[in-house]
């Protein structure tokens, strides 16, 4: 029952306030001149992490191949959008001698990210976008109760989607994240724990409600 | 009344188990000389952490071809100790630096120095017989010097005994062969109260076992 109310709750403003397009065919090119809008857009995807430097993820630890991720976008400005996102992947410790003799580490973000919508044509899309967010580092030492730490994250990147039909898209997204956390430590090993230089690889699906 | 008992009870042990700040990093650092003061390389090194309840193997690492060490380890919140083990193996005899406390690291870090680690076969078997002559007499005192395998180091020494300790009838100690040892002991008369000190020297042979009576 909360689901339907949820789900309801989502829909209801779109179909209430939903701007009628305007579109005009120019030069064989079909152009959208819709103004600000409700454009609610799930998207799901697995995601590849590769680290890159010195630091405590690409040194001590193997990313998972895949991780979850999921973002949902709600408003529209002509062709940009803006989206708010989640992301978990795991990772296994290699080197207990600078991570500690744990198993694992546990990887979670939040972000917001900035996107840019351009046709390229009638099925295929090019997504640049930035965006901002944090990252949780989360550990468990033996019985001990889980401790975690907190990084900022900048990103830029870009999305490559391909429209499969009008409410379900197929994308692949390429964006390179720079995270800074805060640990304590010798100040010969702080950029280690501190500086985080990773490429992130998506793949996954769009699920629109209303035209893509 | 009995599940406000067992919680209680749940709770005082989940409250012993030693606990970590993970945003807070220290550092452990040395480096493993043979006797002869060459780097030991690929040699196993742990991290202990101790509380009066619980103890962790936090880290291990080996060292590199110079001999060095880099132990990184999270920040223990209720800890009463650390240890640093040189591990034993079969060609080595281990070592392990005991009672290093949070407030001896600086910036984080704390460097143990050079360890030497002494051969099995290049270890002898020191045993000393403490023969009571006089029964007003005992050994209040005893010390070594020289290359000792010493399997247990204290970085910061054991909390003192309320009575002075006394040594009965035998004293055994693993050093190196082939070295003098400077023998040093105390003897205090038990009715006069008097100390008197003594220096010795010891020569270690190539044998397994080096036998030396103290007459006191």
């Amino acid at each position: 029952m909360k689901k339907i109310v949820l789900f309801v709750l989502i829909v209801l403003p779109y179909i209430l306030f939903a701007q009628e397009e305007d579109t005009k065919i120019e030069n064989n090119e079909i152009k959208n001149s819709e103004g600000f809008s409700f454009k609610p857009q799930f998207y799901f995807y697995a995601n590849h992490h590769i680290n890159h430097g010195n630091n405590f993820l690409s040194d001590g630890h193997d990313a998972s191949f895949v991780g979850l991720g999921l973002q949902l976008n709600l408003l529209k400005f002509q062709k940009f959008k803006f989206g708010l996102g989640w992301e978990y992947h795991n990772y296994d410790v290699i080197n207990p001698g600078t991570i500690g003799n744990i198993d694992n580490t546990f990887h979670t973000s939040i972000f917001g990210r900035f996107q840019y919508q351009w046709d390229l044509s009638n099925r295929w899309s090019l997504e640049p976008y930035v965006g901002i967010g944090a990252t949780k580092i989360q550990q468990k030492y033996d019985d001990s109760d889980s401790d975690s730490f907190y990084g900022m994250n900048l990103y830029v990147g870009f999305n490559i989607i391909f429209k499969l039909i009008d409410h379900i898209s197929f994308f692949t997204g390429f964006n390179y994240n720079n995270i800074r956390f805060n640990v304590n430590t010798n100040k010969n090993w702080e950029d280690y724990f501190n500086k985080i230089n990773q490429t992130q690889i998506q793949l996954g699906i769009i699920v629109s409600i209303g035209k893509n | 009344m009995r599940k406000l008992i067992l919680f209680f009870i749940v709770g005082l042990l989940c409250s012993c188990q030693i606990q970590y700040d993970v945003s807070t990093r220290y550092v452990f650092e040395g480096q493993v000389l043979d006797r002869d003061g060459n780097p030991i390389e690929n040699h196993s090194i742990e991290a202990w952490v101790y509380n009066s309840y619980d103890s962790d193997l936090i880290g291990f690492t080996e060292t590199n071809s110079d001999g060095y060490y880099e132990l990184v380890i999270p920040k223990p919140k209720n800890e009463r100790d650390f240890e640093i083990k040189i591990k034993g193996n079969a060609v080595y005899f281990q070592k392990a630096y005991v009672n290093i406390y949070e407030s001896d690291l600086s910036d984080h870090k704390i460097t143990i120095g050079k360890t030497t680690l002494f051969a099995h076969d290049d270890i002898s078997n020191l045993e000393i017989t403490l023969n009571q002559i006089n029964p007003e007499n005992n050994i209040s005192a005893i010390e070594l010097t020289g290359l000792i395998a010493e399997q247990i180091i204290w970085v910061n020494p054991p909390e003192e005994e309320p009575y002075t300790p006394y040594y009965y009838e035998f004293y055994a100690k693993k050093v190196a062969k082939n070295q003098t040892l400077n023998l040093y002991y105390e003897v205090r008369n038990g009715n006069t109260g008097q100390t008197n000190s003594f220096n010795e020297l010891i020569d270690v042979s190539s044998n397994d076992i080096t036998e030396y009576t103290i007459n006191y």
